[in-house]
């Protein structure tokens, strides 16, 4: 057996640190945005569209060495399943990225911050989004195919979250006039509530496919699309 | 099966290469033999038409079934077997005389004299081998003016004048720039269609791409055969994974 990491360990070894760079940036953007959620700081959310261009580049940045990776080391077997996985990867982290910045666009529409019963409406949603994309950016760290199939395919409400904030910020609409008549208007909170409740539940998704990638990278097997019932004997 | 082992042995004098390699080999696909240099996977190519016999104390035991019959037998006549399954070698080992000659040869040695068949067959050869293009309007011209890519697919055309239903390929290409290379596999992806192809090779990308089915070989054992897309995305085994992406040598 050779000790020595030959190019292709050390270009994958890179690989990975980029990703654990890029999983810290998005998760940051992400705890950002809630908390100028919570807060309903202007500055704050700014910061976040302005910081969106260093995650777009470190997208691109990663893109790019796995390329560099398939055209240069022919990788086969996990250092092959790694480096596609890679290129499904980074993108549903920019995208979760985009998604803070969605976040943080509702913010600085909002004339007034949210009132203390429109965060508890959204609050659910949004610890759920924050611990699934913790658990996935853990998953990349340390890989467990069982974990990972837990997370792809375990039993997530957050679309039954989503449903349940939609609701009720309608049925508060319905029984608030002055509220009746914002909606239409950028600044109405209600409108801006319901599109944050619809990017966190696009987070807590997008966690999901990140565990389906970590699957494929241990075990080899495509879950995508698979019921859960046939994923767990894939 | 068009081939098939069965527990081989093999023994150069008191050394042991090969330990019951038991393996089946698909009409019309390829299959790829992979594994560090000295693992045996040469001499497991060259037991499937008996070249191994050439070799001075070598000995083997076990089964070689071809089409069914044990060709490891006495009674086998060896001639016929290697016009059967066919061999190219890793440097191209042309006759010194004209092209045309090189892969009329074999059709010559078999007993076939009519000049406008073996005429035709040294055509079809090389067509098949994607080497006529290139040599028609030189076929009388000496085969060692050809470049090495060329003298390759020669030697290609040379195995298939004789219609052999096997062809065993040992690093066909190891010696050959990527274009001869490209041409070389191209033709292993034709010819397939109508023969059992068997190859070695040290390139690893090369087993991908061509074969349909890969064998790994380590200090004479066969460790793990399988499908090729699922030895290279997926293998089963550790020590495989680890000699497919190069985390040992």
């Amino acid at each position: 057996m050779q000790n020595k990491e030959t190019h292709l360990q050390q270009m994958l070894s890179r690989l990975r640190t980029r990703f654990l760079v890029m999983f810290a940036a998005v998760g940051i953007a992400l705890d950002e945005a809630l908390l100028a959620l919570e807060t309903g700081n202007k500055g704050r959310a700014q910061a976040i569209i302005d910081g969106d261009e260093l995650i777009n580049a470190k997208e691109n940045e990663i893109d790019g060495l796995a390329l560099a990776i398939l055209v240069r080391n022919q990788p086969v077997a996990q250092d092959l399943r790694f480096v596609v996985a890679s290129l499904r990867m980074v993108s549903e982290l920019e995208r979760i990225g985009d998604e803070a910045v969605g976040i943080a666009r509702r913010i600085l529409q909002l004339e007034n911050p949210l009132t203390p019963e429109m965060l508890a409406v959204l609050d659910a949603l949004a610890v759920n989004a924050r611990e699934m994309y913790s658990q996935a950016m853990e998953l990349f760290k340390q890989p467990s195919a069982d974990k990972a199939l837990e997370l792809s395919r375990g039993d997530h409400n957050f679309i039954e979250m989503e449903i349940e904030a939609l609701q009720t910020i309608m049925r508060r609409l319905a029984e608030n006039d002055d509220a009746r008549e914002q909606v239409g208007q950028a600044s109405c909170s209600a409108t801006q509530s319901i599109l944050i409740a619809r990017a966190l539940s696009r987070v807590c998704g997008r966690a999901t496919n990140l565990a389906e990638q970590i699957y494929f990278i241990e075990r080899g097997v495509n879950i995508k699309h698979m019921p859960a019932e046939e994923a767990q004997t894939a | 099966m068009k081939l098939s082992t069965r527990n081989i042995n093999f023994f150069y004098g008191n050394s042991q290469a090969l330990f019951d390699v038991s393996m089946d080999f698909p009409s019309n696909c390829v299959t790829a033999l992979i594994g560090p240099s000295g693992c045996g996977k040469s001499t497991y190519l060259r037991c499937l038409n008996r070249m191994n016999d050439l070799i001075p104390d070598a000995r083997v035991s076990g089964e070689i079934l071809f089409d069914g019959v044990n060709i490891n037998s006495r009674r086998t006549d060896v001639v016929s077997l290697r016009r059967r399954v066919g061999m190219v070698f890793q440097k191209p080992n042309p006759f010194p005389k004209t092209i045309f000659d090189n892969v009329a040869y074999g059709l010559r040695v078999n007993g076939i004299r009519n000049q406008s068949e073996i005429a035709d067959r040294v055509e079809q050869a090389l067509l098949r081998a994607a080497l006529f293009d290139e040599v028609k309007d030189r076929l009388h011209s000496s085969a060692l003016g050809l470049s090495g890519g060329q003298q390759q697919r020669l030697c290609i055309a040379r195995a298939l004048a004789v219609e052999p239903d096997v062809l065993l390929m040992d690093e066909p290409a190891s010696a050959l720039d990527p274009i001869a290379t490209q041409k070389i596999e191209e033709s292993i992806h034709e010819l397939k269609e109508q023969l059992t192809i068997i190859i070695v090779t040290h390139n690893m990308q090369q087993a991908a791409r061509v074969s349909d089915y890969t064998a790994f070989f380590y200090m004479g054992r066969l460790i793990e055969h399988g499908e090729t897309e699922a030895m290279f995305t997926r293998p089963k085994l550790k020590q495989t994974e680890d000699y497919i992406t190069g985390r040992f040598g």
